[in-house]
Formats: C-alpha cells, sequence, structure tokens
C-alpha cells in the first residue's frame, strides 16, 4: 500500500496529468481551425459578386496569407507584420478576412487597431473557418494625383551642387539618368511592408535627385511618402543620412532620413492650387547603401 | 534481483533504445530536406573521404601540406571530426556497399551519435530516479520536434550535445571506476573534436572535481598535497600564458608559438607534473586521485586528440587553430525574428533562450523539466542536494546561461543549447516519478491500488502523446515546430517569432515542383545554395533538367522562404513575375513556409 501523498508532491502529479490532457486536447484541436479549399472558393465568389475597383483584402491575422492563392488580383491583399494599423489611404472600402478560431490570434488587438474610423457595411459572412466582413474605410481620402501613374510625364534631372541640371531620359519604361540611375515604380519593402514606390537613390557628392511633377489638381493635400528600402534601413556602419524633400509651388517640407530610420516616413502639404508643380528630391552627403523610394499623391478631402 | 542481473538489464535497456533510436531515425531520413549547412558539410565530408583514400593509396603524398589543404581547406571553421565520419559512412556505405543513398550513407553517423543520446541519459538518470525515469529522460530526447528533426542531419549541435552528455558520463563514472578518468579524456578529446561548445564542458566539471579532491583528502596529509600540487601546476600554467599575452600580447604569442616553443613547453611541463603527481596520488589515495584523473586526462588528451584529429592542424597547428577560434569569437549575427521584433544584432534579449525553450518544447515535456529544476532548487536550498544532482543542474545550465549572454549570437532557432536538453530531461523524469507516486498515494486513498509502473507509465503515455502528435505531424519542417504554449505554430505566427530557418522546409513543394515544372525551366530554391540544389538532384529529390539560378529575375519559378528578414526577395519576385499571386506553396497549420510564384507569360 503507497504513503499518502504530501501535498506538493500532489500537485505536482495532477499539474503533470493536467497538463499532458490539455496538451492533448490542443494538439487534437489545432486541425479543426484550419481552413478548407472551398472556404477560399466561397470568399473569392463573394468578393467577385461584390467587389469594386478600390477595394483591398486586409488579413487577420496578417500572417494568413494562403489566401492569396485563391484571391483573385483585383483585390490587393494586405497582411504584413504591423499591417492591422495600416490606413490603408488609398482604398474607400477594406474586406477583413478573419481566421478568427486560430489559436493567439489577438483579435481584439486587430480591432482595437483596425477600427478607428472604419464602419461596417456587412454583417460578418461566416465561412467554415473564415470570416469575411465589408468596412467603409473612413481613413481613405479621394487620390487626384498619383505620381507612380504620372512617372512618364515627370522631368527627372540631376541637380548638380552648382545649380546646373542634367536630365535623366524616359525610355519607356523608366527614366535613365547620366549617373546610371533608373527611376521606376517597382515592388519594394519598406519595414516588411510591400510598396509600389518609386525607386530613387541619391546620387554623389551631395547632388539632388528630382522629379518634377507639373499641373497637379487643386488638392486638399500633397502627400511625400518614402524611406529607406528593406535592410538598407538598418545599416548603421559607414553611412550617412539622406533627406527627401517635397516642395510645392517653391515651398519646401523635408523628410530627414538618417541611419537607422527603418519604415514608411511621410510629410503632408495642406492645400495646392490647380496647376502646382511639384518637385521631390533626395540627396545624400556619401549615397552609398542609400536605396530610397518613395510614393507621392494629391489628396482632396476626405469624406465623412 | 542481484546486482549482476540488474547490470545486465540495464545494458539490455541501454543497447534497445540506442537501437530504436538508430532505426527509427534512419527509416525516416529520407523525408528530411538538406539545411544549408548539411550541404557544405556532406561537400567537406566527401573532401575528406578523398583524402582518406588518398592516405591509403599514397601516404606519403597524403601527409605533405598540399594535399591536406586541398582536402581539408573547405570549411575549416569547424574541426574535423564528425565530417571524417560522414565522409568515411559515405565512402562505405554509398561508394563501396551501394546500400544507401548518398544523404542517408552520410547521414549515419548522425544517427549513431543521436541514438547514443538515449542509452546515455538513461544511465545518467536511473541512479537518481529509477529505471522507468531512465526510460522517460531518454525517450524525451526523440519526442522534442526540433530535437527529433535534427537528429537526422549531418550536422554538429546534435553530436555535441551527445559527447557532452558522454564526457559528463564518463566524469561520473570515473569518480567511483577505475579506468574512466582515461575514458573521460578520450571523450572530451572526441568533443573538442566535434564543435567549439566542447570547450565550455570544463566549466560544468572542474568544480565538482575540486570538491570531491578536497572532500576526499580530508585529514590525508600526502594526498592534499598532491591535490594542491597538481591544481597548483596548472593554476601556474594558465599565470604563465596570462604573462605571456600581458608582455608580448596575444598577437605575439601566436606568433612566437612553434614547435619547439615556450608555449608549448607550458603545456607539456603543466600535464607533465600533473601526470607524476597523479600517478603518486594514485598510490596514495584512491578517492582523491579518482576526483583529479578525469580532469588532468581531459587537459592532456583533449588538445592532443584535436591535434591530432584534424590533418589541417598538422603543418600549422597555432595560426589554423587560432583561425578557427577566432572565426567563432567573431561569428557574424544573422537577423532573427522574435516576439514581433527584428533582431539584427547584440545586445539580445537576456531571457531568450527561456522564452524560446518554453516555445518550442513540447508542453507536456517542458512542464516536468521546469519542476525539475525547482525541486533541485529546493533541494539546494534545504541542503539535502547530492552532488550527481547538482552535476545535472549545472550541465543542465550551462549551455542555456552560455547562449544568453547578450553578446552570443542568438540564431539557429534552439540548437545551440541542445547540450542542456537531456540533463532538462533527465530533471523532468525526477518529477514524473514524484508526480506519479504521488497520484499512486492519492489513487490508494480512493481504494484504486495500482503498481508503480503502471501509475508511471499511464502519466507517461499522457505527457507523451502530445508530443508524439506534434512530432507527427510537423517532421519533416522541424524547425517550424512550436509548443502548445505557444498556441503551435499558428500561435508562434501571431507572438512574432521565427517561422523556420535553415532553408529545409522547401523540400514540402518538391513533389509539386517535379511535376509541374515544364522541361528545362529556371528555379530560383530561395535561400538554397548551389551545394544544396546539387545535393537535391544527387539524391533524386529534383529533377535533373531543372535548372537552378539565384534570383527571379532569371527564373522561371521561384519558392521563397517565408522569412521576416527576407520579405523584400519576395516583393522582387513581385516585380519580376508581375504577379503577387503565388500558385503554390507549403503552408503548416495555415502559416505561409514556401510560396511558389511562376513567372506571367
Amino acid at each position: 500500500m503507497p504513503d499518502a501523498p504530501s501535498k506538493p508532491a500532489l500537485a505536482e502529479g495532477l499539474t503533470l496529468a493536467l497538463v499532458a490532457l490539455a496538451c492533448i486536447a490542443f494538439q487534437v484541436w489545432l486541425p479543426t481551425t484550419h481552413v478548407k479549399d472551398n472556404d477560399y472558393q466561397a470568399a473569392v465568389e463573394v468578393l467577385n459578386a461584390h467587389a469594386q475597383p478600390g477595394d483591398v483584402l486586409l488579413l487577420n491575422p496578417w500572417w494568413s496569407e494562403r489566401a492569396r492563392l485563391f484571391i483573385p488580383e483585383s483585390v490587393p491583399v494586405v497582411g504584413y507584420l504591423g499591417s492591422d494599423a495600416d490606413p490603408l489611404e488609398l482604398n474607400p472600402r477594406i474586406w477583413v478576412l478573419e481566421q478568427p478560431n486560430l489559436p493567439e490570434v489577438g483579435r481584439s488587438q486587430f480591432w482595437r487597431a483596425f477600427s478607428q474610423g472604419r464602419t461596417e457595411l456587412s454583417s460578418e459572412i461566416r465561412l467554415g473557418n473564415l470570416s469575411l466582413r465589408l468596412y467603409k474605410n473612413g481613413r481613405a481620402r479621394p487620390v487626384l494625383f498619383d505620381a507612380r501613374a504620372r512617372l512618364a510625364e515627370a522631368k527627372v534631372y540631376l541637380e548638380l551642387l552648382d545649380g546646373s541640371r542634367q536630365s535623366c531620359q524616359w525610355s519607356g519604361h523608366s527614366h535613365r539618368c547620366p549617373n546610371g540611375a533608373e527611376v521606376l515604380t517597382e515592388w519594394r519593402e519598406l519595414k516588411y511592408q510591400p510598396r509600389q514606390c518609386v525607386r530613387f537613390f541619391p546620387p554623389a557628392q551631395g547632388a539632388k535627385l528630382v522629379a518634377e511633377f507639373a499641373n497637379l489638381p487643386a488638392a486638399d493635400s500633397v502627400v511625400l511618402m518614402g524611406g529607406y528600402i528593406w535592410e538598407h534601413a538598418v545599416h548603421l556602419g559607414g553611412v550617412t543620412r539622406s533627406d527627401l524633400g517635397l516642395e510645392v509651388n517653391g515651398e519646401t517640407s523635408t523628410i530627414p532620413l538618417p541611419p537607422g530610420t527603418d519604415g514608411l516616413q511621410r510629410v503632408e502639404h495642406k492645400s495646392s492650387p490647380a496647376g502646382s508643380t511639384v518637385r521631390v528630391w533626395v540627396t545624400a552627403p556619401n549615397p552609398a547603401d542609400r536605396e530610397v523610394c518613395f510614393e507621392l499623391y494629391a489628396f482632396g478631402a476626405a469624406t465623412p | 534481483m542481484t546486482a549482476d542481473l540488474e547490470a545486465r538489464r540495464d545494458r539490455l535497456i541501454a543497447w534497445g533504445l540506442f537501437a530504436f533510436a538508430f532505426v527509427l531515425l534512419l527509416a525516416t531520413e529520407k523525408a528530411a530536406g538538406f539545411v544549408r549547412d548539411e550541404s557544405f558539410y556532406f561537400y567537406a565530408g566527401e573532401n575528406h573521404a578523398r583524402w582518406f583514400q588518398l592516405l591509403l593509396h599514397s601516404p606519403s603524398q597524403a601527409f605533405t601540406d598540399a594535399a591536406i589543404t586541398r582536402w581539408f581547406d573547405y570549411n575549416h571553421e569547424h574541426p574535423a571530426g564528425m565530417k571524417n565520419l560522414y565522409g568515411l559512412s559515405f565512402l562505405l556505405f554509398n561508394e563501396t556497399l551501394h546500400l544507401l543513398r548518398p544523404a542517408a550513407a552520410f547521414r549515419v553517423p548522425a544517427f549513431a551519435l543521436a541514438a547514443l543520446i538515449l542509452p546515455l541519459t538513461f544511465l545518467l538518470t536511473k541512479p537518481l530516479f529509477g529505471r522507468n525515469a531512465g526510460i522517460y529522460a531518454a525517450l524525451v530526447w526523440l519526442l522534442v520536434p526540433r530535437q527529433f528533426f535534427e537528429s537526422h542531419i549531418s550536422c554538429f549541435d546534435v553530436p555535441v550535445a551527445a559527447v557532452w552528455l558522454l564526457v559528463v558520463y564518463c566524469f561520473w563514472q570515473a569518480l567511483s571506476r577505475p579506468r574512466w578518468w582515461l575514458y573521460t579524456g578520450l571523450a572530451f578529446g572526441a568533443a573538442l573534436a566535434t564543435k567549439h561548445n566542447a570547450y565550455f564542458i570544463p566549466v560544468a566539471l572542474i568544480p565538482f572535481s575540486l570538491v570531491k579532491g578536497w572532500q576526499s583528502s580530508v585529514g590525508k596529509p600526502l594526498a592534499r598535497a598532491l591535490f594542491v600540487g597538481i591544481n597548483a601546476a596548472f593554476v601556474f600554467a594558465v599565470v604563465l600564458y596570462g604573462v605571456m599575452v600581458l608582455a608580448l600580447g596575444p598577437q605575439g604569442v601566436l606568433d612566437s608559438f612553434r614547435f619547439p616553443s615556450a608555449q608549448l613547453a607550458i603545456f607539456v611541463a603543466a600535464v607533465g607534473v600533473g601526470s607524476w603527481l597523479l600517478r603518486r596520488l594514485s598510490q596514495s589515495d584512491l578517492a582523491t586521485f579518482r576526483a583529479m584523473a578525469p580532469l588532468v586526462a581531459m587537459a592532456g588528451l583533449g588538445p592532443v586528440i584535436f591535434y591530432l584529429h584534424w590533418p589541417y592542424l598538422w603543418h600549422h597547428p597555432v595560426d589554423r587553430t587560432a583561425w578557427y577560434i577566432s572565426f567563432h569569437l567573431t561569428h557574424n549575427h544573422y537577423a532573427w525574428l522574435y516576439l514581433g521584433e527584428l533582431l539584427r544584432g547584440p545586445p539580445f534579449p537576456l531571457m531568450y533562450v527561456w522564452v524560446k525553450t518554453a516555445l518550442t518544447v513540447p508542453t507536456s515535456l517542458f512542464i516536468p523539466m521546469v519542476l525539475g529544476l525547482i525541486w533541485v532548487a529546493v533541494r539546494i536550498i534545504r541542503d539535502r542536494v547530492t552532488m550527481l544532482e547538482l552535476l545535472v543542474l549545472v550541465n543542465a545550465l550551462v549551455s542555456i546561461l552560455l547562449i544568453s549572454a547578450p553578446n552570443v549570437p542568438h540564431f539557429g532557432g534552439v540548437k545551440h543549447w541542445f547540450p542542456s536538453m537531456p540533463f532538462l530531461a533527465i530533471l523532468g523524469a525526477g518529477s514524473m516519478v514524484r508526480g506519479s507516486d504521488a497520484l499512486r498515494g492519492w489513487l490508494a486513498t480512493k481504494k484504486r491500488v495500482l503498481s508503480e509502473n503502471v501509475v508511471f507509465g499511464v502519466l507517461a503515455v499522457l505527457c507523451f502523446v502530445p508530443a508524439l502528435i506534434a512530432s507527427v505531424r510537423i517532421y519533416p519542417y522541424g524547425t517550424s515546430a512550436y509548443s502548445e504554449l505557444a498556441g503551435g505554430l499558428p500561435g508562434a505566427a501571431s507572438l512574432g517569432m521565427q517561422r523556420q530557418f535553415w532553408a529545409n522546409n522547401v523540400s514540402g513543394i518538391f513533389e509539386w515542383l517535379n511535376s509541374n515544372a515544364k522541361p528545362g525551366e529556371r528555379v530560383w530554391l530561395h535561400e538554397n545554395h548551389n551545394l544544396q540544389t546539387r545535393d537535391l538532384q544527387r539524391n533524386g529529390m529534383l529533377r535533373s533538367d531543372l535548372v537552378f539560378v539565384e534570383g527571379p529575375w532569371q527564373a522561371d519559378l521561384v519558392a521563397y522562404q517565408y522569412m521576416q528578414e527576407f520579405r523584400e526577395q519576395e516583393f522582387e519576385t513581385w516585380q519580376a513575375f508581375g504577379t503577387t499571386r503565388p500558385v503554390t506553396g507549403l503552408y503548416l497549420d495555415e502559416t505561409p513556409q514556401i510560396i511558389v510564384y511562376r513567372r506571367q507569360r
């Protein structure tokens, strides 16, 4: 006959048994949270029927990118570390595709970051382990001008320290500059975020690379966004700061980019009249490793 | 049962555990893809094998520096021990006997070393907590998914865990049995020949030798004098080296290190005097001798075996050893995602190792480890701890504490503190024994009398089942394994943890690739280097007509390995291919691991 156990020993034994049972339950339950291909197909059918140009699909959790296999490219899929708080200001409507049953999904955190300024337009559609909801994006603003779409018309040149200019030639795909630089729109990463932005690497010897856009429509604000691409943001040794500048009708604002500045930075110029000329420029004392890209928008007033 | 019968039964169990693990690893190896480093070691192992062939056919040529450099220069940042074994195994099982495919042939020594962990763990656990606990602790090694996966591959992290355990086992035996001091020295030499973690083994053993030697020599003036003398010989040597460094500078000491030189003379003198005093001690007091002999053997045999096992050192022992040590002292820091932050360099979070262990070891196995650690801590406080308990505790903590230092590189998942894991399993086994005994007692109060074996067995099975399910589900993607505490792999992804590393998960899309790639298509396997693709084709895992390229711009198909630090390369693929939509991928518990894109025509 065994001795009666001490309380700590019994607690140890019960803890081990209960933890083991909980772990078994977890391992049996986890596969039930998986999403079936049919559920994604059903989501696609909803999107095909109801999505509008300019809509975007936001993932929760941000990493649940299996959706990309199914969602048509006409609806951009957004999911990156930090995307919960993305204002998505180019997209008036947001579809939120959730997997609410996954463990540690951090739903409350997501909704806290997401909800401000968003209004639900449809009730939740449950598709197996998927949940789909449509929101009006109160943080969106009407896009009156997008530099990426008008890049071919831009005047792009190098501005040397003595003020002289060297033009870059449009090749049908990119602006090619005398120093070998190319200015074009491409997918790049800014702190995990995929951005289609304009490649804009600073030239050598303190010169400026300039992109000049003329005849902008009247706008509530002109916004320049940009930053260091990928790991170039975190390199600290042997590099200098860069400056990304915005000049609207001669008024200048600058985004300083000291080494270590990671992610998309922005500067906003309030209200510009029709026919404005906007210059975007970049410069760095030492251009090595200073890979920068930008986006430039003229926004109308946000609709309530 | 007589002691002889007991010992025979234990030997049988130990061999049984070894055989079980070896056969299991061999039977499941085919699924394990090639990690980045493994292909380096395949290549190096094959080079070493060629040198051994040269040694057989033309010994005089083989001993020249030119021949040695030709075959050993590649990957000389690691000692040759395991690579020698991998290469010889390849020669035997693939090229000579044609029994195994090349990768399996290279891996056989890795299976053997990994399998060795089980009997050694059993043998160290048994005197502490009994036979059942020994079997439990041994099996834990295979039930931690990351350990199980890495037990298959021809790298060094599991082998060094095995030889570390071997040294400790030999050391423990040496304190009470003849000749084991010699085995300790030999095992330590083998450890040095395996990986540089071995340099820290003495840290975990010296205090025990000193305490035991001191205690054994109480009231024995001659033994005490010899004990002090042996220590003094080595301390004096260390002081002399220190003085040389101060006088000449570290580089000066290296530059003047020749054969013969003062540096070598100090080593020979210390080992010589130590051995002479040790011999006298063996005649004077056996207990004190047994405490000190393993250390002297390690000090004497370790460096000699290290030098002899690695032909690359034969003609340039000092320069090349210095380079090897310097390589690891100044190792790169690779980016590593931890709790939503991409760590790129020191200082690293102090709790990283503990958190990572908690989130990757199956929780039903981890909790007993934690309770076991607490139990030893309580025993220390109550002054009831035994030397073997302390020995296990110290060895459970040394690697963990070492890697916890904020300046030590933190990449590589949990593999850098694998040497701690068998010792944590031993402590966990203690918790299982206490817990099952208590449950048995409690059940008895409810009029349910069950045998010790039954209650322990049921509790062990309960703890093993979730770990087994997790292992089966995640294998062969071991670097992606996360525990129940993390919420599994999806939970870990939401917590912002590194989802994979080492580029082997790409094997999950090979079936699709072999079926869907057009003849001669150009493929970029992101993060796979050309030796990996060579090995994948050589072992029949990928079609031989596929052409491997170095980036998306030259490729028709891209298999991107999802890692936070490489997102730019996925977006570069979007740019190059004109699409953001993948065609297939490897998704584990919904988490993207490998994402395949095809160029838009």
